[in-house]
């Protein structure tokens, strides 16, 4: 058999049913890695053994009860941006470096139902603001294929994780780009659901109307399986939506006879990306779909924009609420308005200043209308033009392109210029806008000066469309094996 | 748009951030380049659209409004800094425009 932690979530849980190894030993085989390999990616945030050897005890009972279930016993992480009780959470910012959280967001307490393992807390960029995992108060996560490279953001720490190999499976949020981008980079799967199908309640907000929790995963398979347990409405959440989940990895059929999918070319693509499209369009027409070209959906004057107006005035609101004087980062003083400045100032970084200023500013009085109000016209715009594409009507069920530009970028990079930043999320940035499902796999390598890249896949689908995004991702991972490369790790005794 | 070093003084003291000389420098050059890439909106044509279309067509049916139980303020938040008997005690509110 494979090392414990090379299995897919999917082996992991049909080895524990047969008998070949229990939930406690699985659970070991991760903490030892994470023990041989956090250092040096800066991944995990907080690691929860005592919480998972209990969790794995008692999942292993379960099973020794009789019960079975996809996740029973599964270890994974969680971004640090999802509340979890009595352990800390800290968005990944110093204003919430003590934060010990009362309560359970949704989508944890639906996993200690399915009886997965919580090893942990993932970094990331601070309150979500970021596409390359440097924004973090903890520093950033290197990319397990070149400790060099950025691992990718907001979610650099989940899809590192994966990678890695220290967690099966992790849950990221994904605002622009933040589950796909980090995938992409690090050559795992990265699934984010339709607005609305998971819920967003205990999720710390930066962005309201954009932010959905998903998974990162090696496999769409595994995607599948996790969203099984995570997906569905939730009375907590008033966004999230009254829509029948479906069975999503009963759905896996490997075919896609029937579809028609959407191929979107770049007009700057280079030579890497072209036979990105190319492979995928033989593998996607192997499959049975029906294959055309589109124009491309990145738009950049109407897309990078409006995403930056309206995360800027929506994180500008939401974290309004850190004063330090209920929660959060405080500094002592005689007078509130210096004690709230030098709090905020001290305890937000660098990104997360730079867009609650640019935030206040598309706001403010005599310029809301021009700025935010004009890009939440202009978002219903993209929105009319990817439903009039993708839908019945429009004929496509799919478009698929390439999720970045590029593959992980050198740390460092890109720091001095916040919008080279914000471009990163071209690609991704659309499903986000419209609330659509979007997947990234791994599609290919790029030859980096330090060995392999991971290049990814975005499939994109119709609202609500998740069993046909994952039916493709997972109908393509059968006849692509980029997801089953594994970046190469000094690694010890201890986690072989 | 206002000069860079007053844009930052306004939006600072709407935003309630009080920034360190460096910071306040990186801003002064950040602010006016990300509100320029921004301004491209400006152009698109969105005649015949409303600002809240789209609220309109991503909407939810909202659950009733239920009142249930809350959590106990001890459980919810940790000791503040400062407190005075149940309440939150702050300082004093010093208008800083008025000095």
């Amino acid at each position: 058999m494979l090392p414990l932690w090379q299995l897919t979530v999917a082996e992991a849980a049909a080895a524990m049913d047969r008998g070949d190894m229990s939930a406690v030993d699985l659970c070991e085989a991760y903490l030892a890695r994470i023990g041989a390999l956090n250092d040096g990616l800066g991944a995990f945030l907080t690691v929860s053994a005592d919480l998972a050897r209990i969790q794995a005890a008692q999942a292993d009972a379960r099973r020794a009860a009789g019960e079975r279930g996809p996740l029973l016993g599964i270890p994974y992480a969680l971004k640090d941006l999802f509340v979890t009780a009595g352990l800390r959470t800290t968005a990944g910012s110093r204003m919430l470096a003590d934060y010990v959280p009362p309560y359970d967001a949704t989508v944890y307490r639906r996993l200690q139902v399915a009886g997965a393992v919580l090893l942990g807390k993932l970094n990331m960029d601070e309150f979500a603001m970021g596409s390359s995992n440097e924004f973090s108060a903890y520093g950033a996560v290197r990319n397990p294929w070149d400790r060099e490279r950025v691992a990718g953001g907001s979610s650099g720490g989940s899809a590192a994780a994966v990678a890695a190999g220290l967690c099966a499976f992790s849950l990221g949020t994904d605002t622009g780009g933040s589950i796909r981008l980090p995938a992409s980079f690090c050559g795992v799967t990265g699934f984010k659901p339709s607005y609305g199908r998971v819920s967003r309640y205990g999720i710390v907000a930066f962005a309201s109307s954009l932010d959905q929790a998903g998974t990162l995963t090696r496999t769409a398979r595994d995607a599948a399986l996790v969203m099984g347990a995570i997906a569905g409405q939730d009375p907590l959440d008033a966004t999230s939506a009254d829509k029948v989940v479906e069975g999503y990895a009963a759905g896996l059929s490997g075919r896609l006879d029937g579809l028609r999918v959407g191929l979107a070319i770049p007009e700057a693509g280079d030579a890497e990306q072209a036979q990105l499209l190319t492979d995928a369009r033989r593998i996607l027409e192997a499959a049975g779909a029906t294959v055309e070209d589109v124009r491309a959906t990145a738009d950049e004057a109407l897309i990078v924009p409006t995403y930056v107006v309206l995360v800027t005035a929506e994180a500008s609101a939401n974290l309004a609420r850190y004063d330090g004087i209920r929660y959060g980062h405080h500094v002592p003083g005689d007078d509130l308005a210096a004690m709230l400045g030098a709090g905020r100032g001290q305890g937000f970084g660098a990104e997360v200043r730079r867009r609650i200023l640019m935030g206040t500013y598309v706001l403010a009085s005599g310029y809301q209308d021009a700025y935010y109000g004009q890009a939440c016209r202009v978002r219903e715009l993209v929105r009319r033009r990817l439903e009039a594409t993708l839908s019945p009507e429009g004929g496509l069920d799919l478009i698929v392109g390439p999720t970045t530009a590029g593959p992980a970028f050198p740390l460092g990079a890109k720091l001095t210029d916040p919008v080279a930043m914000y471009r990163n999320d071209i690609y991704t940035i659309p499903a986000n806008l419209a609330g659509l499902p979007a997947i990234s796999v791994p599609a290919g390598f790029s030859a980096g000066p330090a060995g392999p890249l991971p290049l990814g896949l975005q499939i994109v689908g119709r609202r609500w469309a998740e069993a046909t995004v994952l039916r493709a991702a997972d109908a393509f991972q059968a006849r692509d094996d980029s997801w089953r490369r594994r970046p190469v790790m000094a690694t010890s005794a201890a986690s072989a | 748009m206002p000069a860079a070093a007053d844009l930052v003084d306004s939006l600072c003291r709407l935003a309630a951030l009080t920034l360190d000389p460096q910071t306040r420098v990186d801003l002064e050059a950040d602010l006016p380049n990300i509100i320029a890439y921004v301004d491209q909106l400006r152009a698109v044509d969105t005649s015949g659209l409303d600002e809240h279309d789209l609220s309109g067509a991503m909407a939810q049916p909202l659950r009733a409004d239920v009142v249930g139980p809350s959590l106990p303020r001890a459980a919810i938040l940790p000791p503040p800094p400062r407190s005075a008997g149940a309440y939150f005690a702050v300082p004093s509110w010093r208008d800083l425009e008025a000095g």
